[in-house]
């Protein structure tokens, strides 16, 4: 148990430390530790994470330590990974506070993040193929999926009208197809 | 014992708004920070940038920041409780009766549903992120006139890495390193 608590505080203080940007570059690294290293969780699950972590209060990166943290080892592990995933940004965030200034205009530290940003979005792009790969091929989620794009990227809708509008059509779908789930 | 208290109430309410993350909560944020006092305008818009490019979720950079700046460690813990009560209630009753959760046709629908909207999402933030990195404006030019043409070059170098199965952790030191490279090598 201790051994346990011990492995989720590390595996989620590494994806702590390394998740720049917003956490949709997280997703590429969780799958690589959860998955692949660990074997805590399969690829369909961490789907799922996401999709109950987007659509819930806190980071998906917060949410999903929460979660994982007590699936693998219960109360102690929850408390164990998410304080995992915050202790580098709480680490950083203190000393930044005492150097505020000189952080914001060091040149270094400049280039080194715009480096950075480019690995991030390549973070991004991986993590859209993971979780396309993990939706379920139908018309309607491809419309789905193209209208929130668009209604995002075009008419910067709030995110949580499009949570909420999909929920309410998600519900309604489920009253009239009470046979097998989609 | 009272600034305790506030620091508490005021992230928990901004922990508890923070669906969908990022800057869809930046309004919320502004009232709540510069409503108190704790920071000015031009302090959040550094805080902002600074917050970006360390690792973390910005509502959790925000409560360590602010909550350390006004009151010193028991501030920090004061805001960082609050910030996360809500998130860690949430998905520790979710995780708990997982198995009910997920057999509930009616749940299992809604999550079924939203995968389709997380990824229209994701991909829209594939947009944001691409064009801040390749049109930056102001002073992310980082690389004045040679920004586009370095980040194509950074951008191509860490999808190779990517196409190779290289971890996330070595293709973002591996970015650093080569933008830190570039700014030396380039003549101002």
């Amino acid at each position: 148990m201790f051994k346990k608590c011990q492995k989720l505080f590390f595996s989620f203080f590494k994806i702590g430390a390394f998740t720049f940007g917003s956490g949709y570059a997280m997703i590429t690294l969780l799958k690589k530790e959860i998955v692949e290293v660990r074997h805590w969780m399969s690829e369909r699950n961490i789907a799922d994470i996401i999709a109950i972590a987007e659509s819930t209060p806190g980071s998906i990166s917060v949410s999903s330590a929460t979660f994982i943290g007590y699936r693998v080892a219960g109360y102690a592990g929850a408390v164990c990974a998410t304080l995992g995933i915050i202790a580098p940004s709480v680490i950083i965030m203190t000393i930044v506070s005492f150097f505020m200034a000189s952080f914001a205009n060091n040149v270094y530290v400049d280039y080194a993040f715009a480096g950075i940003r480019c690995a991030v979005l390549v973070l991004i792009i991986n993590a859209t193929m993971i979780l396309f790969k993990e939706m379920g091929k139908y018309y309607l989620n491809y419309i789905i999926m193209t209208v929130s794009f668009l209604l995002l990227v075009f008419f910067k809708i709030n995110v949580i009208y499009i949570l909420v509008g999909d929920i309410i059509l998600s519900l309604i779908a489920s009253f009239f197809v009470m046979e097998d789930r989609p | 014992m009272k600034i305790y208290l506030e620091l508490f109430l005021a992230f928990l309410k901004m922990g508890f708004f923070a669906i969908g993350g990022g800057y869809a909560m930046l309004p919320l944020i502004r009232e709540e920070v510069i409503g108190h006092g704790w920071m000015n305008n031009a302090e959040l818009i550094n805080f902002l940038a600074v917050s970006e490019s360390t690792p973390g979720s910005m509502s959790v950079n925000m409560a360590s920041y602010v909550g350390m700046k006004t009151m010193g460690f028991p501030g920090q813990i004061a805001a960082i409780l609050g910030v996360m009560l809500p998130s860690f209630t949430t998905m520790l009753l979710i995780a708990i009766y997982y198995d009910r959760f997920i057999k509930n046709k009616t749940i299992a629908y809604i999550l079924e549903g939203l995968k389709p909207v997380v990824v229209g999402m994701i991909a829209s933030a594939v947009i944001s992120v691409g064009s801040d990195v390749f049109f930056p404006e102001g002073n992310e030019l980082v690389f004045k006139d040679r920004t586009l043409i370095v980040s194509i070059l950074i951008f191509t170098l860490c999808l190779i890495l990517n196409h190779f199965r290289k971890g996330p952790i070595t293709i973002i030191v591996i970015a650093g390193i080569c933008g830190i490279l570039a700014g030396i090598i380039l003549p101002a």
